[in-house]
């Protein structure tokens, strides 16, 4: 550290915190208001319009006028000073930026007429400026707790020691002794029935946190029962062993890693094009593997950044790198490159890497060279068309027959691709005279004469216009190998003989021209040149050089299927490498005009994607329709049998370096902006000195220097994050970003006080970077297993009302994975199935399994999980909202899928009974609240519920009768669109995927239901307390 | 200085933790409360911590998520209804009349490429401020003394995905909210039994609330007349108990959790809980009467309906009003095939046949019922389109342009019977007035009371705005 600018900073730290920033001796103070003008409107102004060429840190001070600091620009250039300040129209500067006198700044464009006010409000204002030359801001920001080195604090000396189970109690105990608070009771006191309550009360609690599902009434009673000390201990052992364990905390971390199933592209915005990945549950399916086999942190990432780079890492683990492919997909591959950025950033670093594209990072020391090169890294690597199979049995049954299946749809899909050629091609020979006038005419015509009789031809001939506009317009073009020679025909005027001669059959027309055009045209003898006469020389060689027999076996152009199978014309230009430089490829190149030969080759289906940018809208709408393509993805996606493919990046066999884009804009073309070399961030780099990285892209290296315990950001962020889970907020709030805007953690000894711990090796009793033993650590400590209840210490509720002190346990809502999975769970119809293709969990017939294998389109995310606060898949983001709607209300009241809940959790054994015999029906409210609530009633519970019972049950004939028409009417809109929904014919592509199953059926409930309904609508079904 | 004043990208003055070690900033609080918020009004969460959520106007009352709250300035709208004309309207063929234009029809015009094509629609003066309207917005045209009509807008990208995004959200590519959910999260909603903010139809993107939380989202209605009502709102009516049996099963429930809140502390959003319950109740009759045009008279249903047979805008419309009437603050309507790359004799002319009735009637609607003050109503597209024809061989069509587009609006606190901006003499781009989208967002947010420098919203650690850095206010549209 060196130390005087450290006292720089301790300086403006000080006089900061009298809300006036002070920037260094002899500069005067600028306001807020100033100073937030300054940065947001006259900065940008200087930088991007001045200091290219008025900047000694650039190198440039022309006219003597340097505008880098407040001294330097108030000293003005040669002419002098360039501005008074207060008075804007004396400033000749202002007169420059006007481009009123001879001097015109900036010299090639005037600045927006927004822009020059800007100016001269900030002249008025007296010109506030808070650049004092010197780098104080950069080194503030690195002086932020979260970029220092993590300690292991002790644990402080409290009063009440035999309150604290372990030393995070310490951390937290200190703290509420110190304002003479008092933690909430613990679970092991008052009255048998208190003790109960609580001990209820915990277990759910243990369940929600760890496994996302509640606890069943035996397991509930096991543990009330249980007075061995280690009672909680042993059922958090047993749940951290749970496979439903992974399926909670990868869902977390899915939120972290913005998971989705779809690309959200842009361009797929209005779904013109296949939109989804088929295998990205493959990336969902190894987070859940890792996490319940407990991966160390560090392992898990590296695994997530570069997999294909760890020494003898077994196959499985390559679908670790989806962590970088699953994001959302734009136009511009920089936006692609960025969205891994800044999940890498925000996700493992708690940094907003994203903010450094443009600038240097404005709160934290992120320098934009920091970006680029980490771009650079990303920027080496490229996705393969398939990704490795890492799973399935290629020998099973289901396998070969989705293989089978696979085939028929690719088959499909691509001969309509190959027909639709065709028959375009065919439609072109068929008229090519006039489809070459007409084109030729059409194409940027010089008078309306030419584009009125371009229309005359094309509807006395019925052209198809957009083969026109879409396909051969985009071949007019001199130098075109096809059209490039009539075209010449046409516009050559002057000393023509001679110019034919030399462009066409000189060298330069032999390289660039077919050369079975150029044979035609020799022997054709005298050469037209009028648009009609060219057109119909055209259509003689089409006609005579292009017959469907010519290169290919008989009747194999006659139907494209067959073709395909027999070896056609088709299938040899589908293979580039049977083609390039064959004799074949001239008599090919015609036969597939107007389309360019690589578009017959090899074809996919992401080529068949990007199609309708090559060739119009028209043309690929009507591909879509007719290929059936997005039945592929649709299967892949659906199936489950066959190989499951990992998601993977591969380094270029040439790494590069990312070039640094002026303000985040890409560098226009012939400048030759600075690249930098690809490293870690600087900051986080020992000694602010990072080496470049010199494996491949440097994606193991980027990794390694993440997972790394002396850095100082990853593990403290995972920390907090886990802590986050289990208490409902974090020790420092924002888990996605640590930086600068973050604040101070509530307990910081307590924050370094686990990260050290969590990295740290102990053997056998505790791994290095395991989430299993923090997660227990955290649950056994006395802070987690106080009550929620604050009722009895209303001077602490004063003191604390957000319980940042975590004097009592938060009351929480259940997020909308578990409590979805806890209604399945409660109903006792929960499918355990794990891993594998995503299922629908927002409609009809609905899916059964646990909500982390919903299927989540990330432009579209149902309203359903919109509305219970699902994570938005666009980015990052780790902490959700907790909102209160109406629509939740609805949903419990009015969905079928609450309904199938009330009845099967009536069809259970414990309550079946109960409703078939009267006697029993005690035993039934008491087993309806032990489902539901996971916990006994007291007395006056019980008699509310008795007393429903009864009530409905006397109005239950006219109940019945009033909902049967409604119910049978809402069955048969039901049976209709679910009809329309497993028909894949209509899959335009649009639809989400359909579940196999049963519609739940439309009738009223029993009493019975009525109140497990009613139970479900309560606060506590949804609040963890 | 109040947390809402703070602007992105820049040293936060007051909330920024290096002043304030240790405690929680402002807008940490605020985000706090946001994040765990009440999707309606009436109920208090922010006061438990003494703060209001916005603090939009140093702590007026305290408020749910989507109880009505001034803006910072008094408003000259309540409600908005915003009629997207997706695939880019041209025009010299709508709002901009270009005899230039028309004189030069099929020559080589300067500064362009390809051959100019002449509107083949004519204009003719209306009203009293004699605005030319073209003869395909014969019904709008009535109205022009109530619209105002901006003709220098422009576009960056004239890409139909980017700026679609660019109209609602104000960026190309970042995931931002969109213009609806700002007004939502800014001024809350009259209604609490429906949503704030409703999409008629249209594209994901265009309701989107992004980083802000979900109850800002437009909710999605996919309005068919055709279609049965209950399909229209999920899970708004149930096809298994009556509203009665509803009644005693909600009962029960807020007998059981008021005896569970005895045992805990009191908690705003266990209350909240409860309210949601009583106005999901009272929503499922409310919603349904929102959407049910039946019960509106025949003669308003014909009027809706007048020239626009074809498609669903009229029943759209009608529903727009319907919704707005009962206090929805933000209604979208998309009214798409404005992408007219050929025959726009044809194309042109049917896509204006599809609003141009229905949007007459929804002014003349509005006025007879004393909303059009209270109302503003914006028609336009993505961007716009060339004055030059298109490649086409099946009638003469024009190609996308993005430094020209139009718009109009009408009602809630806009001047009307004027035109605003000018393009240059064929309409290709605009010149004088130049108008961002930001500007345009800046003026209909101040239009609902709100300064578009200070609605923002801290998501990592950056307060986010709609208009970004940029956004002027056009005081000339504003009465």
């Amino acid at each position: 550290m060196h130390t005087s600018r450290f006292w720089v900073r301790s300086f403006a730290i000080f006089f900061a915190s009298v809300s006036t920033w002070v920037w260094g001796a002899g500069t005067p103070p600028i306001s807020d208001v100033d100073l937030q003008f300054f940065e947001n409107e006259v900065r940008p102004i200087l930088v991007e319009h001045c200091q290219e060429c008025h900047s000694s840190l650039k190198g440039k001070v022309k006219g003597g006028l340097d505008m880098d600091n407040r001294e330097s620009l108030l000293k003005g250039g040669e002419k002098g000073p360039v501005f008074k300040a207060g008075d804007p129209s004396g400033s000749s500067m202002i007169k420059a930026v006007e481009w009123l006198d001879d001097l015109q700044m900036p010299p090639k464009t005037k600045l927006s007429a927004l822009q020059i006010t800007t100016l001269k409000e900030w002249i008025t204002r007296g010109a506030p400026d808070p650049r004092d030359g010197t780098a104080v801001s950069r080194l503030t920001k690195a002086d932020h707790w979260a970029f220092q080195a993590v300690t292991r604090p002790a644990p402080p000396a409290v009063k009440n020691n035999a309150w604290c189970k372990n030393s995070i109690d310490k951390f937290i105990l200190a703290k509420l002794e110190e304002k003479e608070m008092l933690p909430a009771e613990p679970p092991d006191t008052g009255t048998d029935e208190q003790r109960r309550t609580k001990k209820e009360a915990l277990l759910r609690r243990a369940y929600f946190d760890l496994i996302g599902v509640p606890p069943k009434p035996e397991q509930i009673k096991e543990f009330v029962n249980n007075v061995s000390p280690n009672a909680f201990e042993q059922v958090v052992d047993t749940l951290l062993e749970s496979p439903a364990y992974g399926e909670r905390w990868a869902r977390h971390w899915l939120d972290t890693a913005r998971y989705s199933d779809t690309t959200g592209l842009v361009a797929a915005n209005l779904r013109g094009k296949e939109y989804r990945y088929p295998y990205a549950y493959s990336y969902r399916d190894w987070v859940i593997s890792a996490i319940n086999a407990d991966m160390p942190y560090d392992q898990f990432i590296l695994n997530q950044l570069a997999a294909d780079k760890i020494p003898q890492n077994p196959k499985k683990n390559l679908a670790a790198l989806g962590f970088l492919t699953v994001g959302q997909r734009f136009k511009n591959d920089d936006d692609v490159l960025n969205d891994r950025i800044d999940v890498v950033g925000r996700g493992f670093l708690g940094l907003t890497l994203g903010c450094a594209r443009c600038h240097d990072h404005k709160f934290d020391p992120i320098k934009q060279a920091d970006y680029y090169a980490l771009k650079g890294i990303f920027k080496s690597t490229s996705e393969p068309k398939d990704g490795p199979v890492i799973a399935g049995d290629p020998n099973s049954k289901e396998f070969q027959d989705f293989s089978r299946k696979l085939e028929a749809l690719e088959k499909k899909a691509y001969s309509a691709f190959y027909q639709m050629q065709r028959e375009s091609s065919e439609e072109l020979r068929k008229k090519a005279a006039a489809y070459f006038e007409a084109s030729y005419l059409s194409f940027k015509p010089a008078d309306a004469e030419t584009s009125k009789r371009a229309q005359s031809i094309s509807s006395a001939q019925k052209l198809k216009d957009y083969l026109i506009v879409d396909v051969i317009h985009r071949r007019i073009d001199p130098r075109d190998p096809i059209l490039g020679p009539f075209i010449q025909l046409v516009t050559t005027k002057e000393n023509r003989d001679q110019a034919l001669q030399e462009n066409l059959f000189g060298k330069t027309g032999a390289a660039r021209f077919n050369p079975i055009v150029l044979e035609f045209l020799r022997s054709a003898g005298p050469l037209p040149n009028q648009v009609d006469t060219v057109g119909a020389l055209f259509e003689k060689m089409m006609r005579e050089k292009v017959t469907p027999a010519a290169g290919t076996p008989a009747n194999s152009v006659a139907d494209p299927v067959k073709d395909l199978e027999h070896g056609g014309i088709y299938k040899i230009i589908a293979n580039p490498k049977t083609i390039a430089g064959s004799p074949q490829q001239p008599l090919m190149e015609l036969a597939v005009f107007p389309f360019p030969l690589v578009v017959g080759s090899e074809v996919s289906l992401s080529k068949m994607n990007g199609f309708q940018g090559k060739f119009g809208q028209r043309y690929s709408n009507e591909l879509v329709k007719r290929s059936g393509m997005y039945q592929i993805n649709e299967m892949k996606l659906t199936s489950g049998s066959g190989p499951v493919r990992a998601m993977v990046l591969e380094d270029l066999p040439t790494p590069i370096e990312s070039p640094i884009y002026p303000r985040g804009n890409m560098p226009e073309k012939g400048s030759r902006p600075a690249t930098v070399p690809r490293r870690f961030i600087e900051v986080l780099s020992e000694g602010h000195t990072p080496t470049p990285f010199k494996d491949g892209s440097g994606r193991y290296e980027l990794a390694q220097a993440i997972a790394s315990k002396t850095n100082p950001l990853t593990a403290r962020v995972m920390v907090n994050r886990v802590w986050m889970y289990h208490f409902g907020e974090g020790l420092v709030r924002t888990p996605d970003d640590l930086g600068n805007q973050a604040g101070k953690p509530s307990h910081p000894e307590l924050l370094d006080y686990l990260t050290s711990w969590f990295t740290e090796d102990y053997g056998e009793t505790k791994p290095a970077w395991s989430l299993k033993a923090l997660h227990k650590a955290i649950m056994l400590s006395s802070t987690y297993q106080q009550s929620s209840s604050s009722l009895l210490i209303q001077r602490q509720q004063q003191i604390d009302a957000g319980n940042t002190l975590l004097w009592h346990t938060n009351v929480r809502r259940l997020d909308f994975e578990s409590f979805r999975d806890s209604l399945l769970s409660m109903a006792g119809i929960l499918d355990p199935v794990m891993f594998g293709p995503p299922v629908n969990l927002v409609s009809e017939p609905y899916s059964f399994r646990r909500s982390i294998y919903g299927y989540i389109d990330r432009l579209d995310v149902p309203d359903l999980m919109t509305q219970f606060d699902m994570a938005a898949p666009l980015e990052p983001n780790t902490r959700r909202s907790t909102t209160i709607v109406p629509q939740q209300a609805l949903f419990l009241m009015n969905s079928p899928f609450a309904i199938a809940i009330a009845k099967n959790v009536v069809r259970r054994s414990e309550v079946i009974k109960a409703v078939t015999n009267q006697k029993d029906a005690r035993s039934g409210v008491i087993a309806v609240f032990q489902i539901v609530l996971q916990r006994t009633p007291s007395k006056p519970e019980f008699d509310l519920a008795m007393k429903f019972l009864q009530s409905t049950a006397r109005k239950q004939a006219e109940e019945a009768a009033a909902i049967a028409p409604i119910a049978a009417a809402g069955q048969k809109e039901a049976e209709a669109q679910l009809k329309k929904d497993q028909n894949i014919a209509n899959d335009d592509g649009k639809k989400a995927i359909v579940n196999h199953g049963d519609l739940v059926a439309r009738v009223s409930l029993t009493p019975w239901e009525a109140l497990v309904q009613a139970l479900m609508f309560s606060n506590e079904a949804s609040y963890l307390n | 200085m109040t947390p809402s004043d703070r602007n992105p990208c820049t040293f936060g003055a007051d909330s920024s933790p290096l002043l304030h070690p240790g405690s929680i900033s402002a807008a940490s609080r605020r985000d706090f409360l946001i994040r765990n918020g009440i999707g309606f009004g009436g109920l208090s969460l922010a006061s438990l911590f003494g703060l209001n959520p916005f603090d939009l106007q140093g702590g007026s009352a305290p408020v749910g998520m989507l109880s009505p709250k001034a803006g910072h300035f008094p408003a000259k709208t309540k409600a908005v209804i915003q009629i997207f004309a997706a695939g880019a309207p041209s025009t010299v063929d709508t709002w901009d009349p270009k005899p230039e234009l028309t004189k030069n029809d099929g020559k080589k015009i300067p500064g362009y490429e390809g051959l100019a094509l002449g509107s083949p629609f004519k204009f003719e003066k209306k009203g009293k401020s004699g605005v030319e309207v073209s003869e395909i917005f014969a019904e709008l045209g009535n109205h022009v003394d109530e619209m105002a009509i901006i003709r220098s807008l422009y576009a960056e990208i004239p890409d139909h995905n980017i700026a679609s995004k660019v109209l609602m959200t104000g960026s190309p590519q970042l995931n931002k909210p969109c213009l609806g959910s700002w007004s939502v999260y800014g001024l809350g909603t009259v209604n609490q039994n429906l949503p704030g903010f409703i999409s008629l139809g249209g594209p994901a993107a265009v309701r989107q609330a992004a980083f802000l939380p979900g109850i800002y989202q437009g909710c999605n209605v996919n309005y068919d007349p055709q279609a049965p009502l209950k399909q229209i709102l999920p899970n708004i009516t149930s096809q298994f108990s009556t509203a009665d049996r509803q009644r005693e099963q909600i009962d029960l429930a807020k007998e059981l959790n008021s005896m569970h809140a005895a045992q805990l502390q009191k908690d705003a959003q266990l209350e909240a809980r409860i309210q949601a319950f009583e106005i999901a109740f009272k929503m499922q009759q409310e919603a349904m009467d929102a959407f049910d045009i039946s019960k509106e008279p025949q003669s308003i249903r014909d009027m809706y309906q007048k020239g626009g047979g074809k498609g669903k805008a009229g029943a759209k419309l009608l529903v727009a009003r319907r919704l707005i009437e009962r206090g929805v603050r933000f209604v979208q309507v998309t009214v798409p095939n404005w992408d007219t790359h050929f025959d726009i004799a044809n194309t042109i002319r049917e896509a204006a046949e599809t609003i141009d009735g229905p949007a007459a009637a929804l002014l003349t609607d509005l006025k007879q019922r004393g909303l059009l003050d209270s109302t503003l109503v914006i028609w336009g597209g993505e961007f716009g389109r060339t004055p030059t024809a298109a490649a086409s061989t099946n009638g003469p069509g024009r190609d996308h342009n993005g430094r020209a587009m139009c718009a109009w609006m009408a009602g809630g606190g806009v001047r009307g019977g004027i035109t605003y901006g000018a393009t240059d003499e064929f309409g290709g781009r605009a010149v004088e007035n130049k108008m961002h989208v930001h500007d345009l967002h800046a003026t209909i947010l101040a239009l609902m009371g709100l300064d578009h420098t200070r609605l923002t919203y801290n998501y990592n650690g950056r307060d986010f705005r709609l208009t970004d850095n940029f956004g002027t206010v056009v005081k000339d549209l504003i009465a």
